[in-house]
């Protein structure tokens, strides 16, 4: 994790917020999960869908291409929920997944969307945790 | 009922397509985001007032420190002489709160806006929109009771609502303003005291032979006698400058639809040995 993204401020939320999506696209182009796992709580709603859905096409030798993310945009107001989380926003795009078993290419998901998605971080032992990470809104 | 969304949502999330990371942070259900005025914190409800994540702006198109890009103007092909002071302007949009403000435009083309001093005038505009779609005359949603106009303690009675996607064409501030709205959510008030909402199903109308069956936005009267039964129906609007990109209106209007009187009455079965020929003091008659 980037320093910038380690600091308890707005500008270290966003730096923070920007650096998870590195973690969640690793997770989608890697099946790996662990470095998201890291930076995520346990009742987080996109990463555990994620999770799952990961397990499901990873599993018996199976792979993805694509699935980069690129953020277009992040921003915080650095607003206090009433659970005591911070909150930032964030927009990107997800290249479309294709997802190959041991037969070949299964089914491609997505079609390249742009989302905004709101991130409820704590920050907790020097360090940013995702707690939420929910979706507002797709865009047109 | 919370349940019965529940289920619905995760339906409709489990088609073809989902697994991006998008569709994984979708929250099951109706959820709608809702921005404290006080916090600035969002907070999620299965149904609420729509707020919109992304701020809005419009500036010059085809102007550099007020000199005309003739070029420009015949790119686009555009000319705003429907009223004086026609000036060419992009739409655009960005993430609210953002700092460094990323801003993409909304559309392929510019508009136009009609003001001496286009920024200066951006505000005042925004203002006039909101309080004209507060005060639009949205028809309300029609309500329909099943049965009525009388219905029967201890089963349930089917109420729905009716309401319909509005459109209102005005002018504000001599710009062509267009407001398109769509109902969203709606409160049932039974009149008994219960107020069920506001929830995002209008419920529907059941067949006859099937009265009396639980639906969606169905209640169960516990005392007879007369009561209004009356519904509230939410709209959300988006609008549109001189013909330029839709541009979501934060917040919602409230209109309420006149209520009607239902009546409760009880039934009860006796068995009789006579007619009421026979027998004129006899139970109904």
């Amino acid at each position: 994790m980037p320093e910038e993204a380690k600091v308890e401020s707005k500008e270290g939320l966003v730096a923070f917020a920007r650096y998870w999506y590195e973690a969640a696209a690793y997770g989608y182009e890697t099946g790996e999960v662990g470095p998201l796992k890291e930076i995520s709580g346990p009742d987080c709603t996109a990463c555990n869908g994620a999770y799952s859905t990961l397990a499901t096409w990873f599993e018996d030798g199976g792979w993805t291409v694509g699935g980069q993310i690129e953020v277009t945009s992040a921003a915080s107001e650095y607003a206090l929920t009433e659970s005591g989380n911070r909150q930032a926003l964030v927009m990107f795009k997800q290249v479309p997944i294709d997802v190959y078993g041991p037969e070949g290419l299964i089914r491609t998901v997505g079609q390249g969307d742009a989302y905004i998605q709101l991130i409820d971080a704590s920050f907790r032992d020097g360090s940013w945790i995702a707690m939420d990470v929910v979706t507002m809104k797709q865009m047109p | 009922m919370i349940s019965l969304s529940l289920i619905l949502g995760m339906l409709a999330g489990s088609g073809e397509g989902a697994g991006d990371l998008g569709s994984e942070g979708t929250v099951q259900g109706n959820a709608t985001f809702y921005q404290d005025p006080i916090s600035g914190a969002w907070a999620t409800f299965q149904v609420g007032l729509p707020d919109d994540p992304m701020q809005y702006k419009y500036e010059a198109a085809c102007f550099d420190e007020n000199n005309g890009d003739i070029d420009c103007f015949v790119r686009y092909g555009l000319e705003c002489n429907a009223g004086p002071n026609g000036r060419l302007v992009w739409w655009s949009s960005a993430l609210k709160g953002d700092d460094n403000p990323v801003w993409e435009r909304l559309s392929e083309a510019p508009t136009c806006i009609y003001s001496e001093d286009p920024a200066a005038f951006e505000e005042r505009l925004r203002g006039e929109i909101l309080r004209a779609f507060q005060e639009a005359p949205i028809a309300p949603g029609s309500v329909t009771l099943q049965p009525s106009p009388h219905t029967l303690i201890g089963a349930h009675t089917n109420v729905y609502v009716e309401a319909r996607p509005q459109v209102f064409e005005m002018e504000l501030l001599g710009q062509s303003i267009r407001i398109e709205v769509e109902p969203t959510e709606y409160t049932f008030n039974y009149g008994d005291g219960t107020v069920y909402g506001p929830v995002s199903t209008p419920g529907g109308p059941v067949p006859e032979a099937r009265w009396g069956e639980q639906t969606a936005t169905s209640h169960v009267y516990s005392q007879t006698g007369d009561v209004p039964v009356s519904t509230t129906t939410f709209f959300s609007g988006q609008y549109s400058v001189n013909g330029g990109p839709m541009i979501p209106i934060d917040g919602r209007a409230e209109i309420a639809s006149p209520s009607q009187i239902l009546s409760v009455w009880r039934s009860e079965s006796r068995n009789v040995a006579d007619n009421c020929l026979v027998n004129p003091s006899g139970v109904g008659c």
